[in-house]
């Protein structure tokens, strides 16, 4: 019955959103509902979220396991940032100085660590694939296009070595529409599955 | 009729054949026999039972004769098994003191059958397997008639007495009750038969001892004396014959002790459960046998291979590292480049430009908010001047974000921005998922979720018409999300895009499909944009340290191939070495 119960709240749903996009008007104070209950239950899954994370680290600093002391960092800074929001209030110049000040030193070094740790696995890649030509072509491929990225090669309009240099430019773009076309034609089976019932992501089975 | 059957396989053939027409043996030293005899059934000899009803003392002396009912060691089972039906059917077919008219290569192949059992045909046996199984369920049958039979004789033999008792005047006993002091005329005639008078004895007298225990005729006293009570037969096997049966349905094929005799018999059992036989092809063999061995060798322990990492002298790295600053630091202060970029402007750039150019005054843009704060900086070197251009032509912003600080980067984005004094910026605040916002939009949705006291960020999706759409995403998710539902509903408002490097080249696609108005993506491309619509700003001297920094990571990486190449070799050579 509960199975039964998802499974037309999921078709019916999706029919709805779907007519939607033609029927606008006439179905908009319906789609204004689930907008609403979506954006809710979103809001909400984002509320257990932190309540889990804080669970974990709690249980992490409790037992003494490994790396509590990480965990001791986490909950203070979610304190003070939950202490001095409630205070503050989000609108309050100090407390979005704070915020950002901290996130965005963070993110970036995170990204840059990313840059570097991308660089030393496609170097790696040798080591597990061997000198094979997928491998070293994806090298060379990378290599080239950033060479070409940063204008490292300058040619006179209309030249051979610019067409060259225009079909290096284009090669990406032609993978990238391949890549395209297969994600939107997925996308297209996933929500024709779902809707049929035939694949059924939201429910046990 | 005369028929010659093949010694080898026992199939018959017309007289006058020289070979067997089942197995080719030559039969010319086969002598003809006659199909009759041959054909007569096993189970005739219980018809001709059945038919002497006047006669059973005659029979049984007869099958007593015989020897095949041995009233010393003779049972009630032997009448069941197939021993007994192997000596009825020698009784009845004459075979008892006619050995010596089988012929003797049919003696020769019954001796061989009972001694190797695959001697005669498959043919064969089946047949006689079937013959057994038929005369099986005639022989059950046969004893139930049988039963009925004695019991018939009895109530005759009552009636018959009672007549004779009423008419000499003498009293009668219970109708279908024999009298107890004479003896029944057939009974005696038996007895007399067996070499026992039981003239003047009572019934009850005859002992089991004397009677020769479990005999037939110690059945057939007891029944008259009353011991015995004649049951009608049950359609359930008797305990012995359940067991045999149960034997028999582990397999088609077996053999049975009865009486400290083997006799082989194949039976065919309805009804009994057949144990499954596990029955595995080579192929499956194999396979199972591969699995195995993959579990083996997956579960087998193995010396842990520690990882060496190659040394390299700290002399070397620190001087790496030197180079790396030194030539990132130089690049910074070096000065931005005065080159003409305008000859390298790209069509969606250009589409760009356009659509800045023909902004309407006092336009009222939207404009998502879709990057992290990691991309903060990057961002803001990108949409700097398209947002400069913007501004100059817009009277209002309206902002609307699907990252969780989202409205503080834009925030201090536009800050740096000359003329955003000057411009009415609406904050429609966070929405958790950007498709539900994205579609939301779309549909001219209007949330009901406001509340009283809350903060800006939950103010609810913008309202009314907007001239275009700037959309800054750090991602190739985000972004194609918000033009698929917008271009889906807002189709004739143009839709821009700003984005970082990494999500540019998978975004190409949708300009080409004119779902977006322009687009611009990554430093490079910010600093065309910024030399063409001559905006100041710091987008000249970082690309300068962009480019050197990118420099250096290619020969970072050609070098790292040839040295990790080596090392490969090496650690190759290596565990060759240990391999051999």
């Amino acid at each position: 019955m509960k199975k039964n119960l998802s499974v037309a709240m999921a078709v019916i749903i999706g029919v709805i959103v779907l007519a939607g996009y033609f029927f606008r008007d006439q179905l908009g104070p319906v789609l204004t509902l689930i907008i609403d209950w979506g954006i809710l239950l979103v809001s909400v899954l984002g509320l257990l979220g932190i309540g889990y994370l804080i669970k974990s680290h709690i249980t992490k600093l409790i037992k003494k396991e490994k790396g509590a002391f990480n965990s001791v960092v986490v909950l203070l800074a979610f304190i003070s940032v939950l202490v001095a929001g409630l205070i503050l209030s989000t609108e309050n110049d100090i407390f979005q100085k704070l915020i950002l000040t901290v996130q965005i030193p963070v993110e970036a070094s995170l990204l840059g660590v990313l840059a570097v740790t991308l660089m030393i696995t496609s170097l790696r890649l040798l080591r597990t694939r061997g000198w094979t030509l997928m491998s070293v072509g994806f090298l060379v491929s990378a290599v080239i296009s950033m060479l070409v990225d940063v204008a490292f090669f300058q040619t006179e309009p209309g030249s051979p070595a610019d067409e060259i240099l225009k079909f290096w430019s284009n090669l990406p773009l032609i993978g990238a529409r391949g890549i395209l076309l297969g994600m939107a034609l997925g996308g297209l089976l996933v929500g024709l599955r779902v809707l049929l019932t035939i694949d059924r992501p939201y429910g046990e089975d | 009729m005369a028929v010659l059957i093949c010694p080898e396989c026992g199939a018959e053939n017309t007289p006058g054949d020289e070979y067997c027409w089942s197995c080719r043996r030559a039969l010319t030293d086969v002598e003809p026999v006659n199909d009759a005899v041959q054909d007569e059934p096993l189970g005739g000899h219980l018809d001709e039972l059945l038919n002497s009803e006047e006669d059973l003392p005659g029979l049984l002396h007869a099958l007593r004769q015989d020897g095949n009912i041995d009233g010393e060691q003779g049972d009630a089972e032997d009448v069941q098994s197939g021993e007994f039906h192997d000596s009825l059917g020698q009784a009845s077919s004459g075979q008892s003191g006619r050995e010596e008219e089988i012929p003797e290569w049919l003696r020769r192949i019954r001796q061989r059958a009972k001694q190797e059992k695959d001697s005669i045909g498959e043919v064969t046996q089946k047949i006689s397997a079937a013959q057994e199984s038929l005369a099986d369920e005639k022989r059950s049958s046969q004893h139930e008639s049988y039963a009925d039979w004695i019991e018939r004789l009895h109530q005759d033999f009552s009636q018959e007495q009672v007549a004779k008792d009423s008419a000499e005047g003498a009293p009668t006993g219970k109708a279908g009750q024999l009298p107890q002091t004479e003896d029944p005329e057939w009974l005696a005639k038996i007895l007399k038969v067996h070499g026992k008078s039981v003239e003047k004895q009572d019934l009850d007298s005859l002992s089991t001892e004397r009677l020769g225990g479990n005999s037939l005729l110690q059945w057939l006293v007891d029944l008259e004396s009353g011991k015995e009570k004649l049951e009608p037969l049950s359609e359930e096997e008797p305990p012995a014959a359940k067991q045999s049966g149960d034997a028999v349905g582990e397999g088609d094929q077996n053999e049975r002790t009865v009486d400290g005799d083997t006799t082989q018999e194949i039976r065919i059992k309805k009804g009994t459960s057949v144990k499954p036989v596990l029955s595995i092809s080579r192929k499956e063999q194999l396979e199972a046998d591969l699995i195995s061995a993959t579990i083996v060798d997956e579960t087998a322990p193995r010396a842990m291979r520690k990882f060496e990492k190659p040394g390299s002298p700290w002399v070397i790295r620190a001087a790496v590292t030197v180079i790396l600053i030194t030539a990132l630091s130089l690049s910074l202060f070096s000065g931005a480049s005065t080159s003409n970029l305008s000859g390298s402007l790209k069509p969606q750039h250009r589409a760009l430009i356009t659509w800045l150019e023909q902004l309407p005054a006092e336009s009222r843009l939207l404009l998502v908010v879709d990057y992290h704060a990691g991309f903060e900086a990057e961002m803001a070197l990108i949409a700097q001047p398209v947002l400069s251009k913007a501004v100059q032509a817009s009277s209002e912003f309206v902002i609307l974000s699907s990252t969780e600080s989202g409205v503080l980067l834009v925030d201090r984005l536009l800050q740096d921005i000359d003329g955003f004094e000057t411009l009415v910026v609406s904050n429609a605040g966070y929405f958790p998922a950007s498709n539900f916002a994205a579609f939301g939009l779309g549909a001219g949705i209007d949330p009901s979720w406001r509340f009283v006291h809350a903060p800006d960020a939950v103010n609810g999706l913008p309202q009314g018409d907007f001239e275009g759409i700037l959309v800054l995403s750090d991602s190739y998710d985000g972004a194609k999300t918000w033009i698929e539902q917008l271009y889906a509903q807002f189709s004739e408002v143009t839709i821009n895009l700003i984005t970082t490097a990494q999500a540019g080249p998978l975004l190409l696609p949708y300009y080409e499909s004119h779902q977006l108005g322009g687009l611009v993506s990554g430093l490079s491309e910010a600093r065309q944009m910024t030399a063409y619509l001559n905006v100041e700003n710091s987008t000249s001297h970082l690309w300068e340290a962009y480019r050197t920094g990118v420099l250096m990571m290619i020969i970072v990486i050609v070098l790292g191939l040839f040295f990790m190449s080596d090392h490969e070799g090496q650690e190759t050579d290596r565990s060759k070495g240990e391999k051999a």
